[in-house]
């Protein structure tokens, strides 16, 4: 909800002016086209309603315009020129109306000549509604503000802002009048804008809401408006309140409009009902009272004798009674008897009075007609009143005797009946009429007409008055124009019997009077209502741009102190920190940066950065910024050059900022660079002497091989002649020797021979240290099955049980591990040859993480007081006599082990055996 | 088995002595030639100096060659009788103290038909010895004589 909001409050300003100056000329257009095409439904939106004038519709088009091109492609210098000329042309042309309309100036030009009539109301049509004119005036004003202060001052869009706003509310109420009924005294003495200017004139107004708040945002931007978002946010809600509480007015207004009406058409067809039926029983009384005159024997009989010739006195004066209780009874205007020849026979009062020319004509028609008849209102030519009279015939047999005459005078009952009316009301009556030939005739007296009865005629071309469409035969509810030319509200209906309608009528203007007043009511209402919320929005916005205010205020501080410990920081900084703007030039460098350059900060300020550093390789000048800018960061060692002639190395490390300003930090590495020459000689003079050192421990290594040779080849050689000629000595004279010398020979053979082996396992173990290593995974359980194996043949006869954990498995280099897996095995073999059962196992464990590996037998042990002696070349822990051997084996061990870079120790105890236990550095 | 000439080069009178002991105490009676250097087997050969060398029916049936000799060692030696058309079929069993494996691969790779390795123990040095001959001089087939392609 809120995003849509805040969506619609960022597109409202552009959009709103826009849709709002479209559909503003799509109206007028509408308007202009009904004009010329003579369709009332584009012109008015409604068949009865008041068109909009082609004055207006052309205003309205170029207000709508100039909206539109306060938003659209304002870039252009034609637009805009063109958009002023438009705003000038629409002020004028409004202005210039607003004084005619208000003067009453009508010109024929303003609907180009076209037919344009009036309205049945009299209202004019095809001319501007001053209302509508001043209201033009107004916007084409704010529209011409706006365009001229466009972007310069706040004062312009800040006027028209208010009176946007002024001319919102005026467009709501006067968008009310039109839909819910003319309020204020709305006339037809003033011509009002009609519905579709009315619609036109609010979406104007909102379409310039939003433009001139744009404007106003626009130009506040700069020194601070950052709310504006926030004014067009309360913009939307003001709208939107705005037409809520339109809305709900509106339709409480119909509502009430139509209770209302409702009502008044109720009371109407009420009052009428009953004065209709009063009058028909009143007209029924009548013919009642002609009735007993009529074929009545014994009144024929008195009337015989009365009118006999000559006077019967007696009956004359028992006739003249009798009249005489029938007028006082009756309430008649006067009863008298009429001879044939219409001469007064006898009255029942004033005999002297004149007869009326009216009733001396109807009497012969009564006599041949045989009936009673009325004579309807009439004027009398004898005193000029009105009445109406029932003429009853008389006959002897079927002699005519004369006629009895019963005149009415309507004033007494009939014209009081009539005219009252059941409550207050100013312009309330009923009235009589009936149709004479092609006119319609006022029988009774008229409450807003000095016409007496009878007087007032009205052609019945006139069918907007209830009158007319009474004796045309309408009946019910109507609404027209009264004889007075007021627009009414009527019930109209015939009174049966008789030639007579009755029309109940009130004027429509005191029918709506309560709904205008609750629309009145309810504009202020309205007004107020909009009016608070605008203000509160307004408040709201204020305050919204104090609190922005405030917080940019706030920010500036704290960026302030941040600056200012930034600055701090940077100053201290032992690196030289430089900034540089898009075009490369030094804008702020700190004092190390200085010293680095060797100027002054105010030379290096506004200074191209670039040509202070060249490369560390030619000399050349570096192309620092262009790769810089290429690549976003660098980071490099460089050469400083500075002005007194010395160049310092440098390391620099440069980035570009989002917004195109560069940093660098410069690092002065001179002493590293020092530091680094000092240490690439110290180093060159190390591998020097590695050299050296090397060369010499390979002449020792090459000698000490050589030695080995000799040893080899030449010790034994000596040892084989030792042997060979003592033999040689038993051989030739073994048998002149003394026993004991052949022994001594013996024994110096023997150790001869001891001595080759000496020789032999020292070459051996100086061929593991210098035989080259491959290491690769090697299965050591079956190693030591294969081993096993071949040493199990040189101990025939002896049963010993070897037991060897699966899967053993070890990095080692193959030939050297097999010769230390033989030594110890070997060992095994032979140090277990004296134990009954004697038992050999191969595993591992776990020992501190790492594989340690072990091999175990039962055999003679040793003591561990010599088991630091017990790796050493040629040391044994027990006599040859016990077990043969030369003592090298372990050491062998060690070595391979050592070489492998793993350890070995024992554990032993004298006659309970031994365990060897070794790691290899890599375990698998 | 008479005819048969074997070429001894040695250095160690004592080894040449009881080499000879060796051969005579198993029964072989062919002409042991003894050369004491290495210079002085390539004399035999082909002459000193250049000069022409043994007649072919000088030339001997086995060499038994050791490996480090004065002046001239023996796997120069070895490459000289490989490298001359005459020699080159003449068996040659290298018979050294040594037993590194560099001299033994390099006698092998200089084409040495077979290397033994002198024991201490003089009973088994001519042991071996008799055990040579017999196989070099009686069980083997000699290659035919003269000069090969």
């Amino acid at each position: 909800m809120l995003a849509t909001l805040q969506r619609a409050s960022r597109a409202a300003p552009v959009i709103a002016p826009l849709a709002c100056g479209a559909l503003v000329m799509c109206i007028a257009v509408l308007g202009l086209a009904g004009w010329l095409y003579g369709s009332r439904v584009l012109t008015s939106f409604g068949q009865d309603l008041l068109p909009m004038a082609p004055s207006t519709a052309l205003l309205l088009l170029m207000n709508g315009a100039g909206l539109l091109l306060i938003v659209w492609r304002q870039e252009s210098l034609i637009v805009r020129s063109s958009a002023l000329g438009i705003g000038v042309v629409a002020l004028a042309g409004a202005a210039t109306f607003t004084v005619l309309s208000t003067q009453g100036i009508q010109p024929g030009i303003e609907h180009f000549g076209l037919p344009a009539a009036t309205m049945p109301d009299g209202m004019p049509i095809g001319h501007i509604s001053p209302i509508t004119a001043a209201w033009l005036t107004a916007s084409a004003l704010a529209l011409v503000i706006l365009h001229l202060s466009r972007g310069r001052s706040r004062l312009g869009p800040t006027f028209a802002v208010v009176l946007a706003a002024a001319l919102f509310l005026s467009s709501l109420v006067l968008l009310i009048a039109n839909l819910g009924g003319a309020p204020f005294g709305f006339g037809p003495r003033v011509i009002v804008p009609a519905l579709p200017t009315a619609i036109g004139l609010v979406l104007l107004s909102v379409g310039l809401l939003f433009a001139s708040a744009r404007s106003l945002v626009a130009a506040a931007h700069d020194d601070s408006l950052r709310g504006g978002e926030f004014v067009f946010q309360s913009m939307l809600i003001f709208m939107l309140l705005a037409s809520c509480i339109f809305v709900i007015a509106f339709l409480h207004i119909k509502e009430f409009s139509q209770r209302y009406h409702a009502s008044v058409e109720e009371q109407l067809t009420a009052v009428a009902d009953l004065k209709v039926r009063d009058i028909v029983q009143y007209r029924r009384e009548r013919f009642g009272d002609a009735s007993l005159l009529w074929n009545n024997p014994d009144i024929n009989r008195l009337a015989q004798a009365a009118l006999q010739v000559p006077r019967n006195d007696a009956s004359r004066r028992l006739l003249g009674d009798w009249m005489r209780k029938f007028r006082e009874a009756y309430a008649y205007d006067r009863v008298f008897l009429l001879d044939p020849r219409g001469r007064m026979c006898l009255a029942a009062s004033d005999p002297e009075v004149q007869t009326d020319t009216v009733i001396l004509r109807r009497c012969a028609d009564v006599l041949s007609a045989r009936t009673v008849s009325l004579e309807d209102l009439y004027r009398s030519d004898v005193d000029g009143k009105v009445y109406f009279a029932l003429l009853v015939p008389v006959y002897t047999a079927d002699t005519p005797l004369g006629v009895f005459v019963l005149r009415v005078d309507p004033t007494v009952y009939l014209y009081p009946h009539i005219q009252s009316w059941p409550g207050p009301s100013r312009t309330s009556e009923t009235l009589l009429v009936r149709r004479e030939k092609n006119d319609v005739l006022f029988l009774s007296p008229l409450r807003f007409s000095a016409n007496p009865p009878l007087t007032l005629r009205i052609g019945l071309a006139h069918t907007a008055t209830p009158a007319v469409k009474a004796v045309l035969g309408e009946h019910g509810i109507v609404e027209g124009l009264d004889y007075a030319g007021r627009e009414v509200i009527a019930f109209i209906t015939p009174v049966h019997g008789s030639p007579w309608f009755l029309v109940a009528r009130t004027s429509i203007s005191e029918a709506i009077t309560p709904v205008r007043e609750r629309l009145s009511l309810m504009l202020v209402l309205i007004v107020i209502l909009v009016g608070f919320a605008g203000l509160a929005l307004a408040y709201l916005a204020v305050s919204q741009r104090a609190r922005t205010y405030r917080e940019q205020f706030q920010h500036a501080e704290s960026m302030h102190r941040v600056d200012e410990r930034f600055r701090k920081l940077v100053e201290s900084a032992r690196d030289g920190i430089v900034l540089a703007d898009g075009t490369g030039s030094c804008t702020d460098a700190n004092s190390s940066a200085c010293a680095v350059f060797g100027i002054r900060r105010d030379d290096l300020i506004g200074r191209p950065l670039a040509s202070h550093f060249w490369l560390p390789e030619n000399g050349a000048e570096h192309p620092l910024w262009h790769e810089l800018i290429r690549t976003g960061a660098l980071s490099t060692e460089l050469i400083i050059r500075k002005p007194d002639g010395t160049s310092v190395p440098v390391d620099v490390r440069a980035w570009v900022l989002p917004e195109g300003n560069a940093q660098a930090v410069i690092r002065d590495i001179s002493e590293r660079k020092r530091a680094e020459e000092l240490q690439r000689t110290l180093h060159l003079e190390l591998e020097e002497r590695v050299k050296v050192r090397t060369a010499q421990l390979e002449t020792a290594n090459r000698e000490l091989e050589t030695f080995s040779y000799s040893v080899s080849h030449d010790l034994r050689a000596p040892l084989r002649g030792i042997d060979g000629w003592s033999l040689a000595l038993l051989e030739d004279f073994g048998e002149t020797l003394d026993p004991r010398a052949r022994e001594f020979l013996t024994r110096v053979r023997t150790e001869t021979q001891r001595m080759g082996l000496l020789i032999d396992d020292l070459l051996r173990l100086s061929r593991v240290h210098r035989t080259e290593m491959h290491v690769h995974p090697v299965d050591l359980t079956s190693l030591v099955h294969r081993v096993s194996e071949g040493i199990r043949s040189g101990h025939a006869g002896r049963t010993v049980m070897l037991t060897v954990e699966e899967g053993l498995t070890v990095h080692a280099d193959p030939p050297l591990l097999e010769i230390a897996v033989t030594n110890l095995l070997d060992n095994a073999f032979k140090f277990t040859s004296r134990v009954a059962q004697a038992q050999i196992a191969v595993g591992r464990r776990e020992d501190r993480g790492r594989h340690t590996f072990y091999f175990r037998d039962n055999g003679a042990g040793f003591d561990m007081a010599y088991a630091r002696k017990l790796f050493a070349p040629f040391q044994r822990m027990h006599t040859l006599s016990e077990f043969p051997g030369t003592g090298i084996g372990l050491a062998i061990v060690q070595r391979i082990i050592h070489r492998h870079g793993g350890m070995i120790w024992a554990e032993a105890a004298v006659d309970a055996g031994a365990t060897f236990y070794f790691t290899l550095e890599k375990d698998p | 088995m008479n005819g048969k000439i074997i070429l001894l080069v040695e250095d160690n009178p004592s080894d040449v002595d009881l080499t000879r002991r060796a051969f005579e105490r198993g029964r072989l009676a062919n002409e042991l030639v003894i050369a004491r250097d290495g210079q002085e087997a390539l004399d035999y050969f082909f002459g000193p100096g250049g000069a022409a060398g043994a007649a072919p029916d000088r030339l001997p049936e086995l060499v038994l060659l050791d490996l480090k000799l004065p002046r001239v060692d023996g796997h120069e030696v070895l490459r000289r009788i490989r490298s001359d058309p005459r020699t080159r079929r003449i068996p040659v069993v290298v018979m050294t103290t040594s037993q590194e494996e560099q001299d033994i691969a390099q006698s092998y790779d200089l084409g040495a038909n077979s290397y033994v390795r002198k024991p201490v123990d003089f009973s088994q040095f001519s042991l071996a010895i008799q055990q040579l001959g017999l196989y070099w001089l009686v069980m083997n087939e000699p290659p035919p004589k003269g000069a090969s392609a």
